[in-house]
């Protein structure tokens, strides 16, 4: 167990190593939000209506801060590292040592996404709790739906990490996964709620997406927190969350262990 | 029970065909060619407890490959592998206690931090207590003349200091058995000689069975007793290395220096003749009858010095690369 608190650590190291850039990717948050600001006063505006698909255009905004936020702290990035271990061979290390290579990765994702948790929820609270004060929103946001939310949040990280965990075995198959990676990135991060609310997308592709990963990552734990979602929808929500982690588990055992058949450590 | 046993082991690699140039290039879009390779075939093998073994061949024989086969980090296509009682490849965490691989052209120490660093990381991954580990550090360091460079980042670090602790990180968790794939591949005679006089000591002292993988035959003949050379991904010979030349066809080679030139029918004569200047001859004749022959050429030609050898051990091998 040892062995995987130090990985833990390592992680968090690398993270605190790191501060400036994880920062730096806060900071450029800015301008899609700006962006977007402009884009919902026009749409507002030509609309002449005080609502937009059941938002208001507060809460669009409250909503466009929160997912762009999300979006980079579930952020994984470890799938890079994956395939270059994979390509060039440096996998052999870990299948040699007595060490787990599902539960490092997992331990130093932990490890890394634990400060960066830390902030984003500081900031977001501060961005949310001095809204309230000076602009009127439609539904409140409760202690109560702050703490689901600080609940929910980790989940869904979680959740992104085994996505992320079964894409990362394409390496096993494809020499060169970028632009795979690059295109699954933008794909998940629209049916994720990254970009704009789901609700725009219609009844029916909601329906879909009601039953893919995607919405508990971003979507869904931003409707925790607005009060969107009713408390027994929130706890629906949460099981669906813990029926996909468990899916994806299974399913990257079953790719990994097809993938390390083909794994032929080139190289030396 | 042999502490390494290899059944006809095989591994067939899949690759795809792709000719030069953009247009089948473009072509392989659409359709490969895919082709096979047998990387190894057939290999079997008994290692005992305790003893070092040279792992001879050619590039490309499929050396590293059986290694890799025999540390769990491929599977096979066929045959079977035990070692220490386990199949490595099902890659048991029991096993994984028990052996070490080091590969002298990959690095498994992290390049950006002081090998200490590595070294700790290691003891947590392997579980090595803090008494054992301090022990084993303090005499490998000692051994390895390497005690003062833990603190410097390994990048910095020369070939063979940082050879020296990736041996370190390998036998940390005092292995039992040992692959070393090119362990002195790059470093200088001294180098060499230290990492094989350290290799000599430490299996006389712990007992650990050994395979090893060379082109410094040096290497060879200073630590196996027994060498298995392979060729093509098979197993070509496997014995002393002493007895390499009895293996092939029993030759001695002679040197000859003579005083003037003769015709070179005159020389055909005694033997096949190796390589010839202008007054320099190297002839390959038969063990059994080279007295006669010598006695002839010595009353014959006019010869100014002349040396008589056995085919070397050099030699000897790469007629073994050579036979298909």
């Amino acid at each position: 167990m040892r062995k995987y608190t130090k990985a833990f650590t390592l992680g968090l190291q690398n993270a605190l190593e790191y501060r400036m850039n994880f920062l730096l990717i806060l900071i450029s948050c800015i301008f899609p939000i700006l962006i977007q600001y402009f884009l919902w006063t026009t749409i507002f505006v030509s609309k002449g209506d005080s609502e937009v698909l059941g938002y208001n255009f507060n809460q669009i905004i409250v909503y466009t801060i929160c997912a762009a936020l999300l979006s980079k702290l579930v952020a994984t990035g470890f799938e890079y590292e994956v395939s270059n271990d994979v390509k060039n061979g440096q996998l052999s290390k870990f299948l040699v040592q007595p060490i787990g290579y599902f539960q490092y990765r997992i331990s130093s994702f932990l490890g890394e996404k634990t400060p960066q948790i830390i902030v984003v929820m500081l900031i977001l609270f501060i961005i949310l709790t001095s809204l309230s004060l000076f602009i009127h929103m439609e539904t409140e946001i409760t202690l109560a739906r702050m703490l689901m939310f600080f609940l929910v949040v980790p989940i869904s990280i979680l959740l992104n990490f085994f996505i992320s965990y079964c894409l990362s075995t394409l390496s096993f198959w494809l020499l060169e996964v970028w632009g795979i990676y690059h295109t699954f990135g933008l794909l998940s991060s629209i049916a994720s709620g990254g970009i704009f609310p789901l609700d725009m997308f219609g009844a029916t592709i909601n329906r879909i997406l009601d039953f893919l990963p995607f919405k508990y990552i971003v979507f869904f734990p931003i409707n925790v927190i607005n009060g969107k979602l009713p408390w027994d929808g929130i706890m629906s929500g949460v099981l669906m969350q813990f029926t996909w982690i468990f899916v994806l588990f299974l399913l990257s055992k079953l790719l990994w262990y097809k993938g390390m058949q083909r794994f032929e450590s080139v190289g030396g | 029970m042999s502490i390494i046993e290899v059944n006809n082991l095989s591994k067939q690699f899949s690759y795809y065909k792709k000719e030069l140039g953009l247009k089948s290039s473009i072509k392989s879009l659409f359709h490969r060619e895919l082709l096979y390779k047998q990387a190894v075939k057939d290999v079997s093998f008994t290692v005992e407890e305790g003893e070092i073994v040279g792992f001879l061949g050619p590039n490309g024989a499929g050396k590293t490959t059986t290694l890799k086969m025999l540390s769990g980090i491929i599977y096979p296509t066929g045959g079977s592998a035990s070692v220490l009682g386990f199949k490595p490849w099902e890659r048991k965490k029991n096993f994984k206690q028990q052996f070490a691989i080091v590969m002298g052209q990959k690095n498994q120490l992290w390049w950006d931090l002081p090998a200490n660093e590595s070294l700790q990381l290691n003891k947590c991954i392997y579980e090595v207590s803090d008494h054992d580990f301090a022990m084993t550090i303090g005499e490998l360091t000692e051994l390895l003349d390497v005690k003062d460079l833990l603190k410097v980042q390994v990048r910095k670090l020369s070939l063979g200091e940082r050879m020296k602790m990736e041996l370190i990180a390998a036998l940390l968790h005092k292995p039992k058995v040992i692959f070393l794939d090119e362990p002195t591949i790059g470093l200088d005679i001294l180098s060499q000689k230290n990492i094989r006089a350290f290799f000599k000591y430490y299996n006389q002292q712990n007992k650990v069975t050994i395979v090893l993988t060379s082109h410094y035959m040096n290497d060879i003949i200073d630590l196996c007793k027994r060498t298995i050379v392979i060729n093509e991904g098979s197993v070509v010979y496997d014995d002393d290395l002493a007895n390499i030349n009895a293996m092939l066809e029993e030759k001695k080679i002679a040197t000859v220096t003579l005083l003037n030139s003769v015709n070179k029918d005159d020389l055909l004569r005694y033997g096949k003749i190796k390589e010839h200047g202008e007054l320099e001859f190297t002839l390959e004749m038969n063990k059994e009858n080279s007295q006669q022959i010598i006695k002839s050429m010595l009353e014959n030609l006019p010869i100014a010095d002349f040396t008589l050898e056995d085919i070397s051990i050099e030699e000897g091998i790469a007629a073994l690369y050579q036979t298909r």
